[in-house]
């Protein structure tokens, strides 16, 4: 089965949706300093180097089959 | 009331749990765009639509990359998720352990014991698919090998190539000795009192007839079976042949069934 343009728009946009919940999220946690301490620390720097760029990279993947011919 | 120092374990929880819900709606994700990578790559589609011929390739590519990066998110975030669960776990261990009602209980020292995911490549799955095929190969090679080997020994034992013609050269002949021995037979014990057997006898004779014109008239390859065909009629004829000889002892009274 094949995603149309459509559901590969649409895919990208929830991946982009999904991210920004997210990272929004641990921004609050850190600014309103509720979670603090080496374990947070680590969890937002993973968060950052290992998950929202390549979310990120995926999602503009995504986007770019959405205008490209694909079988 | 005490206050507590060390990670605040609710949040952490707040945070495993957000995560977990969100990675659920990406591996869907995943799925799909891994499917239609999959589809992608029918040689067949192309066909259907020669112009995408120059584009599959790159669509083909961008679509393993986004499916590579999807699943090492969700790898990474499930060892995200799993380490942090970890640390509330030992968290609360800690925080227990101060307790004056839980003397006898010692928080263990060591930390987060999981190990980052290796990271997931592009192709990297197709790779894997080709890596089976390779093993089926490797045996169709190890066969061929063997094969090569047992003609390797035989070129060096003669003797035995020798005795397998003789054997193979004898065998064409055993249809059409079956053939006199059955009409030696027939006309040997033919007696006109017992004309079951020599209808036995007779039908033995036309089996191995019948194998010999098989054999002789439907020659592969112009029909592939005639050889097969031979072979069931000399089987069949010999069974025959067997019986016969059973119900000759038998008419001789050497035997006799239970109820007789």
């Amino acid at each position: 089965m094949n995603m149309s343009d459509m559901q590969f728009s649409m895919a990208a946009m929830q991946i982009r949706t999904m991210e920004a919940r997210l990272t929004g999220q641990l921004a609050g946690l850190r600014d309103s300093q509720q979670w603090t301490g080496p374990d947070a620390d680590r969890f937002y720097q993973q968060w950052d180097a290992d998950i929202r760029g390549r979310l990120l990279a995926a999602a503009t993947k995504l986007d770019t089959l959405a205008v490209v011919p694909f079988l | 009331m005490s206050t507590r120092i060390g990670m605040n374990t609710s949040i952490a929880e707040g945070v495993v749990s957000s995560i977990s819900g969100q990675a659920m709606g990406l591996e869907g994700i995943e799925q799909e765009v891994t499917a239609a990578r999959l589809t992608s790559m029918n040689p067949l589609a192309y066909a259907l639509s020669p112009g995408s011929l120059i584009l599959a390739p790159f669509s083909i590519t961008i679509a393993a990359s986004a499916a590579a990066d999807l699943a090492n998110v969700r790898a990474s975030l499930s060892y995200l998720v799993q380490t942090l669960t970890q640390e509330i776990s030992q968290q609360r261990d800690t925080s227990n352990s101060l307790s004056s009602a839980d003397l006898g209980w010692f928080p263990s020292r060591v930390g987060p014991s999981g190990t980052a995911p290796d990271d997931i490549g592009i192709f990297e799955r197709e790779l894997e698919i080709i890596n089976t095929i390779a093993n089926a190969g490797n045996l169709i090679l190890l066969a061929r090998d063997g094969i090569e080997a047992a003609k390797t020994w035989l070129k060096l034992h003669p003797k035995v190539m020798e005795v397998a013609e003789i054997v193979l050269k004898g065998g064409k002949f055993i249809p059409i000795a079956g053939a006199l021995f059955s009409a030696i037979s027939l006309a040997v014990e033919w007696d006109s009192e017992n004309v079951w057997g020599n209808w036995r006898n007779g039908i033995g004779l036309a089996l191995d007839g019948a194998s010999i014109v098989a054999a002789v008239m439907l020659v592969p390859p112009l029909t592939p079976v005639g050889a097969v065909l031979s072979g069931v009629l000399l089987g069949v004829g010999i069974a025959w042949d067997l019986t016969d000889i059973a119900w000759d002892k038998h008419d001789e009274g050497e035997w006799a069934w239970p109820w007789e």
